[in-house]
């Protein structure tokens, strides 16, 4: 039976609501004047639970089965009722609110810990005249790692802090750039989704990817003028979006290369990862030489800690380079790549150089020369 | 292992035999260390204080650290010349160079002292003695300035023993000479002790380094914490610190300067972050280093400071990507109230050698390295006010400012 009161009260499953805690959580502001930032809120409705995190930027709902005596509301900070969800047992979890105080028994345990007036905790924005598209999670969690670590941390350019999805002809493309390097990735949706482009901020991509599961269910994708919001089962997720033009990603892109080289990628990685262990962790930014003799790659380092030379038999059309490079950008985008065979293609003067599958264009990685 | 033998090698009134040295090369007949002189900043301009003054100075009453005004209230005649941060680097490495033909492992500690280990070659007290004098005298014959030696088994009494007599002196101070060289001394001499901790040791009475090392340990330690330890060790002559010859000399470069009036617009305010931004990249690039931290601060007309600092992701030396950062920095930091001083600073510093080149607008970065490069070169060759930026002329702002380092540790030899 429900009843009206000052406080709620409801049970469910304690592995439900660690699930939906996880997800929540992500939402929530780290650190924060506004303590309210830092809250879940704990909602009792007639026929379910809502738990709600809002950060300003990006907010999460979650909808999860209970069994509900009182209905109401409560704020709790989110990190101390997680790890109270977290470390218990299994079985029932009873909350039940009074006044300011949350109280939490499950078997053996029970917590009473003070949670906070509910009247200032921000709604989550609803998105309006939005365009919308469907994409299974592992897809879309596949678009987001191959991008996400070329999208810029440098505060200074704020739509670069962005990633930029765009739906045409039948592609979602994901696009990451700081200024040094970009990262194009690009999955198949159905073509009937008519033509339209956002920036998401990439905290936001971050956190969304962690949260989507390795699973050929799909993701609604609600994209509007200020906000994006993605709509799963039983939860969605609302962020705000980057205002702002974003580079002409294409344009970047050169049209001709003097050399293209066919790769391994495994050997070519593993490569790139030995070169790191003489990287001094205090100055990261030593470059490798990249060189091409005949049929041979030779992979140089040299740092005050020693020095690395690896040499790989490829494949060399063209002119015979020597080019410097960050092996970090190499190292992220080698990790992200599913192909075993893969080109490299670059021009002999100093300019950037591409990664791209051998056929099609799936993928395209650009990662700007260092000058010695 | 046989006894270590360390020299601390000190130069003596470094900026001012520097730029005696200097000026006599370049066709002056005056030698500035016979006569009462002064490196330092520069009174109008309310701003400044004595860095380096010469021996004639120095009879006058003349102290390093006291302020421009205040010195040449004492003594109207003295001349005064500002500070060349380029000399001194120049004459820093040339020392170093030669030091460097009787030990690798030489540690440059600021940029007019440095530490040089010969433990090994089989050298015993008198000789290095013997060494000391012959490279204080090359060092005198070949670059034209003079230095103190101090020798002993550790960096810390070497850089005691530099310190006493001076010019142009060899001291030794080996831990059996301690009772009668080094103890007697006023604890504010010893290395490490600053006016805070000198007044406190006073309170407890204790006056002389000798009554310091005859201090109880564990008393020390509950009045000053583990620092007491550090103090008990070195006024016994306990140090085993390393000489430490690929220490990066410096960690950051930065430059900061008093207004000669309050700043009270973003307008001037970019001058003056201009003008500093200039310094640091010149320094930066003179180094072949790059930064990746940006800093600046500020401090109001209350005498309150306060900064603000940010990573860029790619490592710059170029004078203007120091100067927006540094805008950018100052705009989110300023509530608008009057400004007496302003500093720019970077840190974590790469190798210069290397440009991580842009995927976008490759050429405008050249064209900025290039322009740099160039005016440089004009200013190495001609002087610093041989070209100057358009915005500076009328301005009533120096259109380079902070001619002092103020990253290098630097001793006694500056307050």
């Amino acid at each position: 039976m429900i009843t009206e009161g000052d406080g709620m009260k409801f049970k469910c499953e304690c592995t439900v609501l660690q699930k939906a805690i996880q997800v929540v959580q992500r939402a929530a502001a780290v650190k924060t004047t506004l303590s309210v930032l830092e809250c879940v809120k704990i909602e009792a409705k007639e026929d379910c639970v809502i738990l709600e995190a809002n950060n300003l930027e990006m907010a999460i709902e979650y909808r999860l089965p209970a069994e509900i005596e009182e209905t109401g509301l409560v704020l709790v900070n989110v990190r101390i009722f997680s790890e109270i969800i977290r470390k218990l047992s299994m079985g029932t979890v009873s909350i039940r609110s009074k006044n300011n105080t949350v109280e939490i028994s499950c078997q053996n345990s029970l917590f009473n810990i003070k949670g906070l007036l509910s009247d200032a905790f921000p709604e989550i924005p609803k998105v309006e005249e939005s365009e919308c598209f469907e994409i299974e999670q592992d897809k879309l969690g596949k678009l987001i790692k191959s991008t996400i670590f070329s999208v810029s941390q440098e505060t200074t350019r704020t739509i670069l802090t962005g990633l930029y999805m765009e739906v045409k002809n039948g592609y979602v493309t994901t696009v990451g750039i700081d200024s040094y390097r970009m990262a194009v990735r690009k999955e198949v949706v159905d073509e009937k989704y008519k033509e339209f482009s956002a920036v998401v901020p990439g905290k936001t991509m971050t956190e969304l990817s962690r949260i989507l599961e390795n699973a050929d269910e799909k993701v609604k994708i609600y994209i509007g003028r200020k906000q994006v919001q993605f709509l799963f089962k039983n939860f969605k997720l609302v962020s705000r979006l980057l205002e702002g033009e974003f580079l002409d990603y294409r344009g970047i892109i050169p049209r001709e290369f003097g050399t293209t080289i066919k790769l391994n990628k495994t050997n070519f990685q593993d490569s790139i990862e030995r070169t790191l262990i003489v990287i001094p962790s205090e100055d990261k930014k030593y470059p490798i030489d990249i060189s091409t003799e005949d049929s041979t790659l030779n992979i140089a380092i040299s740092t005050h800690l020693g020095d690395v030379h690896e040499t790989l038999p490829v494949d060399v059309i063209g002119e015979n380079i020597d080019i410097a490079f960050n092996p970090v950008f190499f190292a992220d985008c080698l990790r992200v790549m599913e192909d075993e065979e893969i080109l490299f293609k670059c021009n002999t003067e100093v300019g950037p150089c591409i990664l791209s599958p051998v056929e099609g264009d799936d993928y395209i990685y650009l990662i700007g020369a260092v000058r010695k | 292992m046989d006894k270590r033998i360390i020299f601390h090698i000190d130069c003596n009134s470094a900026f001012l035999s520097w730029e005696a040295v200097h000026r006599l090369q370049h066709g002056h007949s005056l030698d500035l260390r016979t006569v009462p002189s002064a490196v330092g900043g520069s009174v109008k301009q309310r701003r400044g204080i004595i860095l380096a003054r010469s021996i004639p100075a120095k009879k006058l009453g003349i102290r390093t650290g006291q302020t421009v005004f205040e010195a040449l209230s004492k003594c109207p005649e003295l001349i005064l010349v500002p500070p060349d941060y380029a000399l001194y680097v120049q004459c820093s490495n040339a020392l170093i160079t030669l030091l460097k033909e009787y030990s690798p492992l030489v540690e440059r500690y600021s940029v007019d002292e440095c530490f040089m280990d010969l433990s090994g070659y089989g050298i015993d007290g008198d000789e290095s003695v013997d060494l000391a004098m012959r490279i204080k005298q090359r060092v005198k014959e070949e670059l034209g300035f003079t230095v103190n030696i101090g020798i002993s088994i550790n960096k810390l009494l070497a850089k005691m023993a530099s310190e006493f007599e001076k010019p142009d002196k060899v001291h030794t101070l080996f831990p059996e000479e301690m009772p009668e060289k080094m103890w007697p001394l006023p604890v504010c001499e010893m290395f490490m002790v600053g006016v805070r901790t000198c007044l406190k040791l006073y309170k407890y009475g204790i006056i002389t380094i000798g009554q310091l090392a005859k201090t109880d340990k564990e008393l020390l330690k509950v009045y000053f914490k583990s620092y007491g330890n550090v103090l008990w060790e070195y006024a016994n002559g306990i140090d085993y610190s390393e000489v430490r010859p690929d220490r990066r000399d410096i960690k950051g470069i930065g430059n900061s300067t008093t207004t000669s009036f309050d700043v009270t617009d973003y307008e001037t305010a970019k001058l003056f972050l201009l003008s500093l931004s200039e310094m640091v990249g010149m320094r930066l690039r003179m180094e072949n280093v790059k930064a990746q931290v940006i800093c600046v601060h500020l401090r109001n007309s209350l005498f309150h400071s306060w900064s603000h600092q940010h990573k860029i992701p790619i490592p710059t030396n170029a004078t203007n990507d120091i100067y927006q950062e540094a805008c950018r920095l100052f705009l989110e930091m300023w509530n608008g109230q009057p400004l007496r001083a302003l500093g720019v600073r970077t840190d974590c510093l790469s190798d210069g050698n290397f440009t991580q080149l842009s995927i976008t607008d490759q050429n405008k970065f050249d064209k900025i390295s290039e322009l740099d490069k160039s005016v440089d070169y004009i200013r190495t060759r001609y002087g610093n006010d041989a070209v100057k930026r358009g915005v500076f002329l009328h301005s009533g702002v120096a259109h380079i400012n902070g001619g002092v380092h103020d990253d290098y540790p630097m001793m006694s030899s500056l307050l």
